[in-house]
């Protein structure tokens, strides 16, 4: 990946502050560029514009928040990965609220390992029982009879209990916003 | 802000069609052919300092209007309640200053750090809890009034505190809310140390400190209403 020359970003800002409407579409090209990568590791495709668009306009509407005398990175950072994080959230909260997207929820099929190993770790916080049904229904991609039968539950059951743990999961996403970074 | 006209804003949910990256060049267009110069936010010292001079006000005004206890001057002879005094403005401070912090992208703390900036207001809580632990009877009496007079006191001093932080870009908004009502509930204690003649520490501790957190949590659940992402 092309290093990011920060140094041209942030001169560029600043001239934008001033209200230079050519330096601010160059900066924001180069921002495009250089998140765009990062955010196809950490998002299913389908949802990357959408991310990188409402990180655009964060970045616009907070343009009077930034210091250009301090460094960029982390100012520009920090609005980027809290976007993922609503981007994550998006997901996971339209899962549990009815249909549920095989693409999203798909672990295995996204090939995206920040948000495999972000969620295997929120997934290990959960009971033992909810882990093993979200394994056999999300990662192995069992059927609810499928998975009845293995755990000896009924299949109404088993979608009850699925449904909680990706309740479950959604809150633990939503404090780790209020805790901090993931 | 001062980034011009309102910008397009585009539905992300995620039951819309797929956005294109010919969409998101559009979009950059859009931004940059709508920008207007922009008036960076104030630091973050001059906004404390600002928000500093209007809780003094605040506080001229509350004791104009309820009143000062008698024997005032009790809250600068006893250790104790310098004590308190002393750790309430230090985490009035560290707290305020935590939340006009949060208000720029890029200064989120981490959860160590964040302790951190309690300890003055735990230090009291400890403080309050050990003097009424060993005290010789706990008597907290009924202490309503002191409840309303701190949310009172609060009152001001949280909304100036929203209002500086939604004029800038709150990430972290419930940790926000958090403190900043943490720190306007500060105000409202450390200005009953003035108005309540009640010194006994079960008292201090059961009306005073514990509506001091409840407020802060309170503060992170309100600002899920007054403030919103960017």
């Amino acid at each position: 990946m092309a290093k990011v020359n920060w140094d041209e970003i942030q001169l560029l800002a600043a001239k934008a502050q001033e209200g230079n409407k050519v330096a601010y579409g160059s900066m924001l090209s180069l921002l495009l560029k250089m998140l765009n990568p990062r955010f196809r590791r950490a998002l299913p495709d389908s949802h990357v514009e959408d991310a990188l668009q409402e990180t655009l306009i964060a970045i616009h509407k907070s343009l009077h928040t930034l210091d250009t005398k301090k460094p960029m990175g982390p100012w520009v950072n920090a609005i980027a990965r809290y976007k993922v994080q609503d981007q994550l959230r998006k997901i996971y909260k339209h899962s549990v609220d009815g249909e549920l997207i095989e693409e999203e929820l798909s672990i295995e099929s996204s090939g995206d390992i920040d948000t495999e190993l972000y969620l295997n770790k929120l997934i290990q916080k959960l009971p033992d029982r909810d882990q093993k049904i979200l394994q056999l229904l999300k990662v192995e991609g069992r059927s609810i009879l499928e998975v009845a039968s293995e755990m000896k539950m009924s299949p109404s059951n088993v979608k009850v209990v699925s449904f909680r743990a990706l309740g479950k999961l959604r809150n633990q996403i939503t404090e780790e916003e209020f805790h901090g970074n993931r | 802000m001062g980034t011009g006209k309102k910008t397009t804003k585009k539905s992300s949910s995620v039951s819309t069609p797929l956005s294109s990256p010919n969409s998101t060049e559009q979009l950059i267009q859009d931004l940059s052919s709508g920008l207007a110069p922009v008036t960076p936010l104030e630091s973050p010292v001059k906004r404390v300092f600002r928000w500093l001079g209007v809780i003094v006000l605040c506080l001229f005004a509350g004791f104009f209007l309820t009143g000062v206890r008698e024997d005032w001057r009790v809250v600068f002879s006893s250790p104790i309640l310098i004590a308190q005094n002393v750790l309430i403005l230090l985490g009035i401070l560290s707290s305020s200053v935590a939340a006009i912090l949060l208000s720029v992208p890029g200064n989120e703390r981490r959860k160590s750090t964040g302790v951190i900036v309690l300890i003055p207001f735990l230090a009291w809580g400890v403080l309050v809890l050990i003097g009424a632990m060993v005290a010789p009877e706990f008597s907290p009496g009924i202490g309503i009034s002191c409840m309303a007079d701190i949310s009172v006191f609060a009152i001001l001093p949280a909304s100036f505190l929203f209002y500086f932080l939604r004029k800038g870009s709150v990430l972290r908004i419930q940790s926000a809310g958090f403190y900043a009502l943490l720190a306007a509930a500060g105000v409202g204690a450390w200005a009953l140390q003035f108005t309540c003649h009640n010194d006994e520490l079960a008292h201090l501790l059961l009306w005073h400190f514990l509506p001091v957190l409840v407020l802060g949590f309170l503060g992170s659940r309100l600002a899920q209403f007054f403030m919103k992402r960017k």
